[in-house]
């Protein structure tokens, strides 16, 4: 029995950023621009499928600005991925570049 | 706000708006996110225009919205909430209450319950009375023949009016211009409204020159001119017909009036002939400042004297309508009494453990209001299941269980509540002694096989860290050692908010 995590196209494309480097929400907006009353809701469902988990940031990172929340796909995450983008195969196409320099 | 930059401030206030939805324990983590989102972002788009950062910001705030109702309405924050509402007092008194209003509104407004409990709707209830015979040795209440109807309509010093009636419960097809009813009717003489008083808001009411026999003449109850006929102020000139038969609408009785039944929608002229051949009850109009045992003798000593009967182990019984109709409340107060007087023995032998060791005076005020409102609210809702839905006794003759003691809902009810009592008991013996909540985490405690493969007992906790209750399953004396633990503050650290978010998740 297939035991993967089926994941909607919006989880998938959201899924698909963070692993990509963009690993806050308003980024995750930026690149994907779906609204953030999807991306928020669909990282709360992500992390709780264990397909992603999120940090503080630390104070040295933030300096002056509050501390923000990034998120990290696990390797559960990446294993979902994988499944996924099969699923999808225009999800390569609409993938956003690897963020360089970043978190 | 177009085109007008808007401030961070603003976005801000959004979002505090936005966060009264995320449930309180995730609250200033959610905040927290978004705040910082917020300020980020602001920060980086100070060069840019800010009419369109201020736009999209704006837009961006809004989506908290959506985000703070996921967290409100995911499937487990939900089951968390309504796990946590249902185990506040407050919960089950909201529930105990929908429950009393839903037999309210299942009932039509608890008509019976009125009947019982409110004054009988008649001028000078005190002095209406029926008129019936009782066995001295058995005190079993018969009808009396209505040619001693007759007899007293005559002569009769003791009453101001006198009427017969007939009445089987049994269900009339009532159709009056296209519509149709089914209803009780109750056959009745033409003076039984003088006796009672009635001004009817739409007609008149039976009077002597009515035609008998070729035509029936009927009055509507207000209930089924109202709901049946939908309250047509020309339902008098309409043509009717009761079970295939013509029939005139002569009336509507007043809202509130009843007899001898709430579920009567009909009265119909009878005539002597009809009557003398029916079981017959007896309605009457004492003269003011006559008695009860007066009127009986007088009563009696007419019969006596007109037709020779003697009354041998019998006597003529006169009893106020207002009396009668009451009976049955006296009968379920009587059985009530009588169950709380058994469970306060169960309480105060010590079987059920409600002490309430080391608690304030409040909460042990709160405790035991707590106790009272739902004992009450739970034996309300018993008593109006049982008046409204059980079959109802005859409260005035002819009827056989004119003596409530007989009927099953008597006995339905005093079954009733002993179970609801013994419920609310047990119900509060699993609550905390502080909050009232109810007790959860049941874990056994000791080791089990000791006798009879039991534990020795089970501990349940406070959800908000008051206290510990101990139950002991295997008695070993005959008092029950149930122990409640009051926890100090020095617990309060394991209760906290986010212990609690770490073991719901």
């Amino acid at each position: 029995m297939d035991t993967s995590v089926k994941l909607s196209h919006t989880s998938a494309l959201i899924l698909q950023t963070i692993s990509h480097g963009y690993c806050y929400g308003f980024d995750i907006m930026d690149v994907t621009g779906l609204p953030s009353g999807t991306v928020y809701p669909a990282l709360r469902r992500l992390e709780r499928e264990r397909l992603i988990h999120s940090k503080w940031e630390s104070e040295a990172l933030a300096q002056e600005r509050p501390q923000r929340k990034y998120y990290r796909v696990t390797r559960l995450g990446n294993g979902a991925l994988v499944s996924a983008v099969k699923r999808y195969p225009l999800l390569e196409r609409l993938a956003p570049e690897t963020k360089t320099g970043g978190r | 706000m177009e085109g007008r930059p808007i401030t961070l401030s603003q976005c801000r206030m959004i979002l505090r708006v936005a966060s009264w939805i995320v449930p309180r324990r995730a609250r200033a983590e959610w905040l927290r996110e978004w705040d910082a989102e917020l300020a980020f972002a602001w920060q980086i788009s100070q060069t840019a225009d800010q009419s369109s950062v201020g736009k999209r910001l704006r837009w961006r705030c809004c989506g908290a919205f959506l985000d703070a109702a996921w967290y409100r309405c995911n499937r487990e924050d939900v089951r968390h909430t309504s796990k946590q509402w249902s185990e506040m007092p407050t919960f089950l008194l909201l529930a105990l209450l929908g429950v009393l209003l839903l037999f309210a509104a299942l009932s039509g407004d608890l008509p019976r319950m009125r009947s019982i409990l409110l004054s009988p709707p008649y001028s000078d209830p005190q002095r209406i009375v029926t008129i019936s015979r009782t066995e001295v040795i058995s005190s079993a209440e018969w009808v009396v023949p209505y040619s001693w109807v007759d007899i007293w309509r005559r002569q009769e010093p003791a009453l101001e009016g006198v009427a017969a009636y007939s009445w089987r419960p049994r269900g009339v097809a009532v159709m009056i211009g296209g519509r149709h009813a089914n209803v009780q009717s109750v056959q009745v003489e033409d003076g039984l409204f003088q006796v009672f008083r009635v001004k009817p808001p739409l007609g008149r009411t039976f009077q002597p020159s009515d035609p008998r026999g070729s035509r029936i003449c009927l009055l509507l109850s207000y209930e089924t001119w109202r709901r049946s006929f939908a309250g047509d102020a020309n339902i008098l000139q309409k043509k009717a017909t009761i079970d295939g038969q013509e029939a005139t609408i002569i009336g509507v009785l007043p809202a509130r009036f009843w007899f001898p039944s709430s579920n009567v929608g009909v009265w119909r002229l009878a005539d002597e002939k009809s009557l003398s051949g029916e079981v017959v009850g007896v309605i009457a109009r004492l003269r003011p400042r006559v008695s009860e045992r007066w009127a009986e003798w007088s009563l009696q000593r007419d019969v006596s004297n007109a037709t020779g009967e003697s009354f041998w182990g019998s006597s003529l019984q006169v009893w106020p309508v207002q009396e009668r109709i009451r009976q049955p409340l006296f009968s379920y107060v009587l059985a009530l009494c009588i169950t709380l007087l058994m469970m306060t023995l169960v309480i105060w032998s010590g079987r059920l453990n409600l002490r309430l060791p080391g608690t304030g005076t409040v909460a042990v005020c709160r405790w035991w209001s707590f106790f009272a409102i739902k004992s009450l609210l739970l034996l309300l809702i018993l008593l109006a299941a049982v008046v409204e839905f059980t079959p109802e006794p005859y409260v005035f003759p002819p009827g056989k269980a004119t003596f409530i003691v007989e009927s099953v809902s008597l006995w339905i009810f005093s079954a009733g509540c002993v179970f609801m009592l013994r419920w609310s008991l047990s119900d509060q013996q699993s609550r905390c002694r502080v909050c009232l909540r109810r007790l959860v985490l049941p874990a056994h405690i000791g080791r089990s096989g000791c006798l009879l493969l039991s534990w020795v007992g089970t501990e349940l906790a406070c959800p908000e860290g008051h206290g510990l209750l101990h139950i002991t399953e295997t008695d070993v004396c005959w008092r029950d050692p149930t122990q409640w633990t009051q926890l100090d503050r020095s617990w309060e650290s394991l209760f906290s908010e986010e212990s609690q978010s770490e073991v719901f998740g």
